[in-house]
């Protein structure tokens, strides 16, 4: 046996146990997260954790339109900024509930995530990725400029808690934490039966092969435009739980590098998957928290790690293909078996 | 069941279609010759609408589809294995099929699709497990043949079904092409084989500088002097 059919072999085993026991793994590594806090008490270190958790949420937002439609992205900060600012401006000054003002958060970047699809359906690669800058930095610009909104580079202070039902949720009662679990949840699995359901499958089919995609019958339009609303719209929450997660945000906090920060998780993690946004926002968030000794040159260590996964992984850490065979529905696969007789 | 009348085609300046009037009847094995740039592939993407039309009309079992939107084709009943194969690279043999039914709702009506493409194509069964990409050129093809034939088409558009195709791969693809014919699928095809297609087909046009230059039966252009010369190459 060669080299690859051994570690393909290897795969197809660690796949297959995992796949078979991804009950339990999950419920295991649900429950180490409920009793988290509860562990390690500590107030520095949860935060740092509340705020991977929201970056999982942003990796997934962007995933939906970068990793399984294959447009890639380069201005997802502002789908977060117009989440972040929308929600606390009607929280701070209109005196909104923190997840109603969250929900106009997401439409309104729903709505805008639409507008900016549409040049989308007549570009494609590295124009896109340009028209998606452009459209970073005008929302900063906005952010900076339009200061009877959102009170220019000062920025938006004192962003309460989130309350719900008078209990207010911070770090310290583990409110935010459980919020961020809860939210992480949600959107994986709203991710999960997405990617399952038969808009993934187009989307999929778009990433692969534009041409061939419409000859199946699938309106590559619509359902370029709904990648991009759906990924605005997750980003746009992550953008609200972020606000009330540090309590304040300027302009600059949505900068060109969160969107290349988001970007990096995807690919890092692997695009198209959703496991890997998990390990791809624990290694980038974590990692200048814990290397904060080498002052400095963790950039250098940080820019050394991308290079050499781009080098030795390319399809991110944990971007494997499922080797398991595709489940076609149960009424389906009975009658294609019963073939086998038949035909060969 | 599909008619073209007097279709005329742009790129940008270029004239490539002009005025084309073309008709292919129910149970019929139409095909498209001509040399490299007559225009047939122009032809094809037009009637897919991925190529706008300026002047003409098409329509489709009395409907017209003059430079409709291709997704919708599906739905219409036109199913078609595009120039080049295309089929999804990374996805195996069976999900290539199972995108195939996408427009297809009905279980029943999937199970159906992949018995029929299963029993046509027993070589698509035996790797169905098999990423696409890594088929042979002639399985490929085989696969998206089938994989268009998922969606239980009435109209079948094969582009150059046999290109760069083994010979003994090109006479089982055409020895299909008659079997989905006799399933009562009509069939549009479009061949720089000239001698292949014309064997097969019950009508055949001839397209030269964007016009039809000869149309008919298949066996009489196959006797024509001209067509002789210039296509199947005997004197």
């Amino acid at each position: 046996m060669n080299k690859d059919a051994k570690e393909g072999n290897l795969m197809y085993k660690f796949q297959k146990i995992t796949y078979t026991y991804r009950i339990y793994l999950l419920l295991i590594t649900l429950i180490l997260f409920v009793i988290l806090p509860f562990v390690f008490s500590n107030q520095y270190f949860l935060t740092i954790i509340i705020k991977i958790g929201v970056y999982v949420c942003l990796a997934m937002g962007l995933n939906i339109l970068t990793g399984y439609t294959g447009l890639v992205s380069l201005g997802h900060a502002g789908f977060v900024a117009i989440g972040a600012y929308a929600s606390s401006i009607l929280v701070v000054r209109h005196g909104f509930n923190f997840f109603a003002a969250s929900l106009v958060g997401m439409i309104v970047a729903g709505v805008i995530g639409m507008i900016l699809g549409l040049p989308s359906l007549r570009v494609s690669g590295t124009y896109l990725s340009i028209i998606t800058l452009g459209f970073g930095e005008i929302i900063k610009m906005t952010a900076m400029n339009f200061t009877a909104l959102t009170n220019g580079t000062l920025g938006i202070k004192n962003i309460p808690k989130p309350g719900i039902f008078g209990f207010t949720l911070n770090v310290t009662n583990y409110g935010l934490y459980y919020m961020m679990l809860i939210t992480v949840i949600l959107i994986s699995l709203f991710c999960y039966l997405l990617v399952k359901s038969k808009t993934g499958r187009a989307l999929q089919a778009i990433k692969t092969d534009e041409l061939a995609a419409t000859m199946m019958g699938i309106n590559i339009n619509y359902y370029k435009i709904i990648a991009f609303v759906v990924s605005a719209m997750i980003c746009a929450f992550g953008g609200s739980l972020y606000s009330v997660l540090i309590g304040y945000i300027d302009p600059n906090t949505f900068n060109f590098d969160v969107s290349t920060l988001i970007l990096s998780i995807v690919i890092l993690g692997g695009m198209g998957t959703l496991r890997g946004m998990f390990v791809g926002a624990i290694i980038l968030i974590a990692f200048p928290e814990v290397s904060r000794f080498l002052m400095e040159y963790r950039f250098v260590l940080y820019g050394i790690i991308l290079v050499l996964m781009m080098r030795f992984r390319p399809q991110g850490i944990l971007g494997y293909k499922s080797v398991l065979p595709y489940a076609l529905s149960k009424s389906v696969k009975e009658r294609v078996d019963k073939l086998e007789g038949n035909v060969l | 069941m599909l008619k073209i009348s007097d279709l005329h085609t742009y790129y940008g300046v270029i004239h490539a279609l002009k005025g084309i009037d073309m008709e292919v009847g129910k149970g019929e094995i139409v095909s498209l010759i001509g040399s490299n740039g007559a225009g047939k592939t122009t032809l094809l993407n037009s009637v897919m609408g991925v190529c706008k039309s300026s002047n003409g009309k098409i329509s489709f079992k009395d409907k017209d589809i003059t430079n409709i939107s291709t997704y919708k084709l599906s739905k219409l009943g036109i199913g078609i294995s595009p120039e080049g194969r295309e089929v999804f690279p990374e996805l195996s043999v069976e999900e290539n099929l199972r995108l195939g039914a996408y427009t297809v709702s009905s279980k029943n009506d999937i199970s159906t699709g992949y018995e029929r493409v299963y029993k046509l194509f027993p070589r698509l069964k035996e790797r169905y497990k098999q990423s696409a990409g890594t088929l042979s050129g002639g399985e490929q093809q085989m696969l998206a043949v089938g994989r268009a034939l998922m969606s239980a088409p009435e109209l079948l558009l094969l582009d150059e079904p046999s290109l760069g195709l083994a010979p003994n791969f090109v006479m089982m693809i055409f020895d299909m092409i008659k079997e989905i014919n006799k399933q009562g699928v009509t069939i549009l095809l479009i061949e720089q084989n000239a001698n292949m297609a014309l064997s097969i087909s019950d009508k055949a046009y001839v397209l030269e500088n964007g016009t039809v230059s000869l149309s008919g039966n298949a066996k009489d252009i196959a006797k024509d002097d001209r067509i002789r010369k210039a296509y199947l190459g005997i004197a």
